[in-house]
Order: structure tokens, then C-alpha cells, then sequence
């Protein structure tokens, strides 16, 4: 299969590289890229593990081809935060013991996020039905709605800086 | 995995490319033909990538009708605010569609070709009285929406042709029309049932309807005897009830992993008792309000 | 607030920031330099012997590096956590139990090559009539799935003169209750690195149960336990279906065979279709009281489809007979809890551990005899409730604290605030 050349904005940074047709997106973060926080849960788009940010909005990596990321911006968990300036969701998600085993954290942040940015302050119910595509078997969700909740309170978290 | 992937830019270049091809898969979304090709379910030889063709985007409103691009998201659907004004049962149709991830993703041109008989969009559009327009190299047609659909999964469409396009009519006043939607969870639930109705009411009688439903048959169906005698009478419980009796009589559902025939049955005479019922209030409300 | 430093404070979780930020390593993260994937060969039958397996055609695959059988195994060929019943690969000649039992495993150079390569791989099986109902299964006549019989363990207590003491009732309520299988569903599907370092292997794996597994993986291999580390990966939720072996004994000897480091990770279809499950019951319940409410006799039958394997099933029934009464005081109690093979997959360790299965049942009696005598479920269970004192229905005297009458009082004044406060 002939190889395509794709462009495309990661995490605020400009890439472009090959890539096989059949290649999926959320393989061409863990293989290639080594970007491993997108996690693969069912592999169907029905779970949420694999949540990236396709231009603001939260798809399945697992159901995209990497080739359709041309032109895109696109947001990973490793484009939230790190060690020395969390993200206000990450802040929020370990305070209010949002987070358990943790693989459904990432997916649950980028679609917090996804939602947060285009409506700084939503109804409880607007943000379960907004993160009703990321199942989570530990906690329940009260802690992870309260997580958002808290962020969305304090002004949306759209200002970081 | 294993395909040969084509990118076409244009209706043009889609419409030559796909005269004489063999075995091609139209990818848009991706949400259904990607777990249909991880499953193995479909191994088309060739993938030919839609999702770059401008003129298959974006909503129109023309001359009594509302023009929908086929590549148009569940996600722009349901947050449209000419569909919300005109067509609010399928915005809300569209917003009951898997997840927030498969809507942002997920188109209603891709909701139709994948021809599931469960599909969220479609009973909500055949109320609308949808029509879909085929293009392909040897010209186009317009055919009504329940016309498109021959089994699960499948299709009228021959091979070149592709939707160009779908038309809905706008729902204008003295008319009303609603969705419902039954699932195992609120959300990322294939329906067990669903379905759509549509009515004008004058002078206290209904004078057209139009019902679907889905996930009760290998199609969505229209309930065309039912319409028929709907019309002259009174948008009352009782005219409801005998109409949702007769859908749970005509439909032929099948027992599967998400629910019995039988209880399907009478979901299908719930969910059309609901939607006339919401339907004609709408109708009404209008006349009141204009 | 507490005057202590954790109890009574929310603390902050260990590896929380890891986890938002992405970097916490599952299993499925870990990669190495010249890593390759496992994938392993699953009966399509559900009872059957195994007659050959052909693996000419997967190995002569360009990129497969291995493929192994039954015959391959250096140790002992089985695993399972009370009872070693389960093979690790089943040999020929020997009996598939379940839909799913593994027969080979493949290792290449991409999963889509050891995809491949399981699809070459030729099987034959002398398929058996099945058996997917464990009250069926306990038949004379049932397909044997076992040469021992079908019947695993019947754990039975005996206390007082039930009998007799059903014979005073006032009321009697008996009742048959059933419970469905059910599947964990961890958010991560199974997953594990294996890798060789010298003569010691090591194996990166979701897990629960990491010492277990190094005993397994050493048992099997036929090594010492010195030659066997496991290590827990940050583990994406197990809720008891990952005490199990799932991938840790098929990548220890696929690292030891290719001497490469091997990755495993199931697919969500193969997860389900393969790990354990919650037992489902057939229970029939029968309780007895005086005319004031107060529990004389408690008998119950207690069924559990343990599936083609043992795994926790002998425990969990135990559980579930200790259990079945209820936390309530009864003199006289009778309870046989059997644990059943079917053909099914094989249910273990899940929440509450046989426990939630009864707990329906036993609350369910408690429900109905409050409605036959006229009383309220809270009084039916005030009257009964275990206290400091009791003698629970083994015989054991709870000397010290027994929360449930304090739990109950206190559920009752929250539930009055609540009426209170919406009225």
C-alpha cells in the first residue's frame, strides 16, 4: 500500500510524517509516536479510552485513520499538562478522587475538556451527558462529574494562564 | 486491515473514480465502517475517503425545503439552529445517536448508507418526508428515503452512485413532529426500538400524517395504512392508542440479544403512541401561537 | 475532622499525577527494542478432545517467529488458583471444557502477522455433547466433564434441628431465586510484556494476584521460582477478574522459546469471551419465624455454575453458605452449597465474592415474611439483626462490635430527614 504524507498540529506542534494507509490514528500515538496516555479499551468507539481532541472536538482515535489527521489540530492527554503546571481538570480530577485504576482518565479529561472550552459553565447533566461516551468501571462517575463540576465553577478552565 | 485508500476533493473526481470501480467501500465518519473492517466484517479493496469533498458539506435552506450535506455530523445536525428551528425531532434524533465522540464524528449521509435498521437519524428523516439525492458518473435521482433502504446493511444504491444529497420539509405551522427512542442505556445504546411521526392538523382534525419506525424490521418502515387513518380524525388518547395498537400489529420484529420480539412489539406501539402525541401538541401550539 | 493524619482525610492517591498526566505505564505501554506479539489459538467448541493440532502451514508464515502447543510445555501444564484443572495449552488427546480453552500460541514480528498465522493453524477435535446448565450437569446422565463427576464441592452446615424447629413456625416463606452470570468488564483488557534477562524471565502484567502468577509461570515453565519475576503493571481496573492467569503463563514461554521480549494484549471480544465471571446461582430459600417475627429456621440450597474450570469456585460457594442467612440470628439453619462444572466460560472471584448473589435472596425472604406478618421491613429486621452477643448461623459468637443495627437506625433517621425534607 502506497505510504501518504500527512500534516498535522499535535499537541501545539507542527508534524508531518508517513504513514500507511490502514494505519489508525491511536496506533500511529503509541506505536510511533510513543504517546501512550491514549488508551485502548474496546477498540470499537464504544468506551472512550482512546478520546483525542480532533480540532476542539473529542473523537475516538480508534475508529479514525491516521491519514485523516491531515490538516487537523489535534490534543492528547500529554497536551494537558505536566509535572511542574497541571491542567485545572488534572488538578481537579486528583483532588476530588476522580481517579482510580486510571485508564479511563485520559479519554474523561480531553472530553471535559472538549466541553469545557466551548461552554465554560454546564449544568451536572450537561457534563454527564457530555462524558457519557467515556465509561469508567471503578468510579461510579459522582466523583468525575464533581471533578468537572469544581473546574467549571471556578471559571471553566479556559484560562490556564 | 488491507486497502487501497483514495482521497477524492471533488463530486467530479468521486464520480469518476468510483465508475468501474470494483469493490469500494465509502468511508465518511469512519464510526461504522471502521468497526465493520476491525471486526472483518467487510474487507472492501478499496476505501475511498469522502470526508474531503466541500460540496457534501454544510446545511441549505432553499425554497420549502432544507437542503442537508450527506457529510454533515450528528454533532452539526443537532446543533443547528435553522434544524433546530425547522426540524427539531431530528436534531434530536441526531443528538440521541451513540456518544458525543461517534456524533462529533459520525455523518447522517453515513447513518443512511450504512443502512442499519436501528439507525437513529433515519425515522426522524422519513417523517420529514426525506428524499435523497444519488449521484454517480451516468447522471443523479432523487428517490424517497424508504425507497433507499432493501435489507440490514444494505442499499438500492448501484454501484457508482454515492448521496449527494438529502432534502427534509421543513415542519411549518399547524405541524408537529417528534422522535423517540428506546435503549438499553441513555447513552452509546443501540435502539431497540425507535421512531418518528409527523402530522398537520386543520380545524381540529388531522389532515396528514406521516410515522416511522425503526430496529422493528431488516428496514426502517413507514406505517403508510396507519397515516391513511389518521386523516379526519380528532388528535386525541384514544385516536393515539388505536394507532400505536396498529403499528404493534403491522411491524415484525425479531428476538435478539437486546430484546424480545414481543416486547419490541409493544415498544412500537408506545413509542408511536408518544410521538403523535407530542407531534400533535406541537401542531397545535403553533396554531395557537400564530 | 479526625486527629489523625489519614483516617478520616482524603488523601491523595499515589499515583494519581501519573495517571492524569498520561505517563502511568499499563501493561500495553511497555514497549522494548525487538518486541514481538503473542496471540493465542481459542477452541471454537465448547466440549470435544483435542485429536491434532497442525501448525506447519502458521510456522512457514514469513514473521512468525514461534508457535507452540501442549506439547511444548517443559512444567506441568496447568493452572488454577484452588484447584490446577485448567491447561495452560490443551494436548492432544486431551479434553477441551469451554468455548475459548487455548490450543496454541503464536509469536511474530506484528499482530496482524500472528493474526494471520492462527488462522493457518489446522485443528481437529472429536467434538462431545455439552452441558450449560448446572442443575442438568448434576444429572447421573450428563455429559461428564470431569471423570470425577460433575459435582466440584458441597460445602454443607448444619446447626441445630431445622426440622423440628420449622415444625414451631408460625410463618414459613420458601422461595426460589436465581442470579445471571456477570462480567467485570475492566476498562483495560488484559495485557503483559514478557522478557528474558540471562535465565530469569520477567513478565510486565495486569494483575491482581502477581505472586500467584510467578508460581504458575514458574510451575509451567518448570523452573525455579528464582527464575521468575512479576511485576504489576499500573493495572486498569480488576474488581477480582484479574487474580486469574490470563497472558502470564503464554508470554513466559514465549519469551523463553524466542528468547525475545514478547507482548500480549487481548482485544476486548477475546477479554470477555475468556476471563472469569461472577458465578450465576440457583438458590432455593426457606425461612421460618414465630408470630412475633423472630427467625427459628433457615434452609437453603445453593447452586453455583463454577463453568469448565474451578478457579475461586469452591471459595465462593463456602462464601455464599456462610453467608445466606443474612446478617440476622437464627438457632436452627441447613444449607448445601454446590459447586457445579458446565461447559460455560469459568466464573471466580468478582465484588463480594458470592455474596451480592445471596444477599438478593436472603433479602428478598426477609421482605416477603415482613409483608406475611404485617410488620415493616425495618422491624422484621431489627428483630433479627445480628448484635455483640449473636451467634451467626456457623455457630461463631460475635463478641465484639456488629454495625448493622447501628447502620440501620442510622439509615432510617437519614431517610426521615429526606422525607421530611421533600414533603
Amino acid at each position: 500500500m502506497s505510504k501518504r504524507m500527512i500534516k498535522f498540529v499535535l499537541n501545539g506542534k507542527p508534524i508531518e510524517l508517513e504513514v500507511e494507509p490502514e494505519l489508525l490514528f491511536v496506533d500511529l500515538l503509541r506505536e510511533r509516536l510513543g504517546l501512550t496516555g491514549t488508551k485502548v479499551g474496546c477498540g470499537e468507539g464504544d468506551c472512550g479510552a482512546c478520546t483525542v481532541l480532533v480540532d476542539g472536538k473529542n473523537v475516538n482515535s480508534c475508529l479514525m485513520l491516521a491519514v485523516k489527521a491531515d490538516g487537523h489540530d489535534i490534543v492528547t492527554v500529554e497536551g494537558l499538562g505536566d509535572y511542574d503546571k497541571l491542567h485545572p481538570l488534572q488538578e481537579a480530577f486528583i483532588a476530588e478522587g476522580a481517579v482510580q485504576c486510571g485508564f479511563c482518565t485520559p479519554g474523561m479529561l480531553l472530553s471535559a475538556k472538549s466541553l469545557l472550552d466551548v461552554n465554560p459553565h454546564p449544568k451536572r447533566e450537561e457534563i454527564s451527558r457530555h462524558i457519557s461516551g467515556n465509561l469508567c468501571r471503578c468510579t461510579g462517575y459522582t466523583k468525575i462529574v464533581n471533578a468537572i463540576e469544581k473546574v467549571a465553577c471556578q471559571g471553566g478552565g479556559e484560562d490556564r494562564e | 486491515m488491507q486497502f487501497n485508500y483514495h482521497s477524492p476533493k471533488s463530486e467530479t473526481e468521486l464520480a469518476a473514480l468510483l465508475n468501474g470501480m470494483e469493490d469500494y467501500c465509502l468511508l465518511a465518519g469512519g464510526t461504522d465502517v471502521m468497526v465493520k473492517m476491525k471486526e472483518k466484517l467487510i474487507s472492501p479493496r478499496n476505501l475511498v475517503d469522502v470526508s474531503g469533498i466541500e460540496s457534501l458539506k454544510g446545511i441549505r435552506e432553499t425554497a420549502g425545503s432544507l437542503w442537508i450535506g450527506p457529510l454533515v455530523t450528528h454533532r452539526e445536525l443537532m446543533d443547528s439552529p435553522v434544524m433546530n428551528k425547522k426540524t427539531a425531532a431530528l436534531c434530536l434524533a441526531a443528538s440521541e445517536v451513540g456518544s458525543p465522540q461517534i456524533r462529533n464524528a459520525g455523518t447522517v449521509g453515513g447513518n443512511i448508507g450504512n443502512a442499519s435498521p436501528a439507525a437513529d437519524t433515519v425515522p426522524a428523516l422519513l417523517a420529514l418526508d426525506a428524499k435523497v439525492q444519488l449521484n454517480s458518473a451516468n447522471g443523479s435521482e432523487n428517490l424517497p428515503l424508504d425507497k433507499v433502504f432493501v435489507g440490514p446493511g444494505r442499499t438500492c444504491l448501484k454501484s457508482g452512485q454515492y448521496i449527494a444529497g438529502i432534502h427534509v420539509s421543513p415542519v411549518a405551522a399547524g405541524e408537529g413532529a417528534a422522535f423517540a427512542k428506546f435503549g438499553k442505556r441513555k447513552a452509546l445504546a443501540c435502539s431497540i426500538v425507535n421512531g418518528a411521526a409527523w402530522v398537520r392538523v386543520q380545524g381540529g382534525v388531522i389532515t396528514a400524517a406521516r410515522i416511522a419506525l425503526g430496529s422493528v424490521g431488516p428496514t426502517p418502515v413507514r406505517l403508510y395504512e396507519t397515516e391513511k387513518w389518521l386523516v379526519g380524525r380528532k388528535p386525541e388518547p384514544a385516536v393515539f392508542a388505536e394507532a400505536g395498537l396498529q403499528a404493534e400489529q403491522s411491524v415484525r420484529p425479531i428476538d435478539d440479544v437486546r430484546c424480545t420480539a414481543t416486547h419490541r412489539g409493544k415498544l412500537a406501539r408506545v413509542t408511536v403512541q408518544r410521538c403523535l402525541e407530542a407531534a400533535t401538541k406541537q401542531a397545535m401550539e403553533v396554531c395557537v401561537c400564530e | 475532622m479526625s486527629d489523625y493524619k489519614v483516617i478520616g482525610h482524603s488523601v491523595q492517591k499515589l499515583d494519581a499525577v501519573e495517571k492524569v498526566l498520561g505517563v502511568a505505564k499499563y501493561a500495553a505501554d511497555i514497549q522494548f527494542p525487538g518486541m514481538i506479539y503473542g496471540k493465542t489459538l481459542r477452541s471454537k467448541v465448547a466440549h470435544g478432545v483435542l485429536l491434532s493440532v497442525d501448525t506447519g502451514k502458521a510456522k512457514a508464515l514469513p514473521g512468525v517467529v514461534s508457535v507452540l502447543t501442549g506439547d511444548d510445555i517443559p512444567g506441568s501444564n496447568s493452572s488454577g488458583i484452588i484447584i490446577k484443572d485448567e491447561p495452560v495449552l490443551v494436548k492432544n488427546g486431551q479434553k477441551i471444557r469451554k468455548i475459548g480453552d487455548p490450543i496454541a500460541l503464536v509469536a511474530a514480528e506484528t499482530e496482524e502477522i500472528a493474526e494471520q498465522a492462527l488462522r493457518l493453524i489446522e485443528v481437529k477435535v472429536d467434538e462431545l455433547p455439552a452441558v450449560f446448565d448446572p442443575v442438568a450437569a448434576m444429572k447421573d446422565d450428563a455429559p461428564k466433564i470431569y471423570e470425577k463427576g460433575n459435582v466440584l464441592a458441597v460445602r454443607k452446615i448444619r446447626r441445630g434441628d431445622v426440622e423440628k424447629a420449622f415444625a414451631e413456625c408460625a410463618v414459613i416463606v420458601e422461595q426460589d431465586y436465581q442470579t445471571q452470570m456477570a462480567e467485570h468488564a475492566y476498562i483495560e483488557p488484559e495485557a503483559g510484556v514478557a522478557k528474558l534477562d540471562g535465565d530469569i524471565v520477567t513478565v510486565w502484567v495486569c494483575t491482581q494476584n502477581p505472586h500467584y502468577d510467578a508460581k504458575e509461570i514458574a510451575r509451567n515453565l518448570n523452573i525455579g521460582l528464582n527464575r521468575v519475576r512479576v511485576i504489576q503493571a499500573t493495572t486498569g481496573g480488576g474488581f477480582g477478574g484479574k487474580l486469574d492467569v490470563s497472558v502470564q503463563v503464554h508470554l513466559g514461554l514465549l519469551a523463553v522459546a524466542t528468547r525475545r521480549p514478547v507482548k500480549m494484549i487481548y482485544s476486548r471480544h477475546e477479554s470477555i469471551a475468556n476471563s472469569v465471571k461472577r458465578h450465576p446461582f440457583i438458590m432455593k430459600l426457606k425461612s421460618g419465624s414465630d408470630a412475633n417475627g423472630k427467625l427459628l429456621a433457615f434452609e437453603a440450597s445453593i447452586i453455583g455454575d463454577t463453568g469448565a474450570y474451578a478457579s475461586y469456585g469452591p471459595g465462593t460457594l463456602t462464601r455464599s453458605a456462610v453467608h445466606v442467612m443474612g446478617p440476622y440470628e437464627v438457632p436452627n439453619v441447613k444449607v448445601d452449597a454446590y459447586t457445579v462444572y458446565t461447559n460455560n466460560p469459568q466464573a471466580g472471584a468478582m465484588r463480594g465474592f458470592g455474596v451480592p448473589q445471596v444477599a438478593f435472596a436472603h433479602e428478598s425472604q426477609m421482605d416477603i415474611l415482613a409483608e406475611k406478618l404485617g410488620v415493616s421491613p425495618l422491624k422484621i429486621r431489627l428483630i433479627n439483626a445480628l448484635r455483640p452477643g449473636s451467634f451467626t448461623g456457623t455457630g461463631t459468637e460475635l463478641k465484639d462490635s456488629v454495625g448493622i443495627v447501628e447502620t440501620l437506625e442510622a439509615a432510617t433517621a437519614g431517610a426521615k430527614k429526606t422525607m421530611e425534607l421533600n414533603w
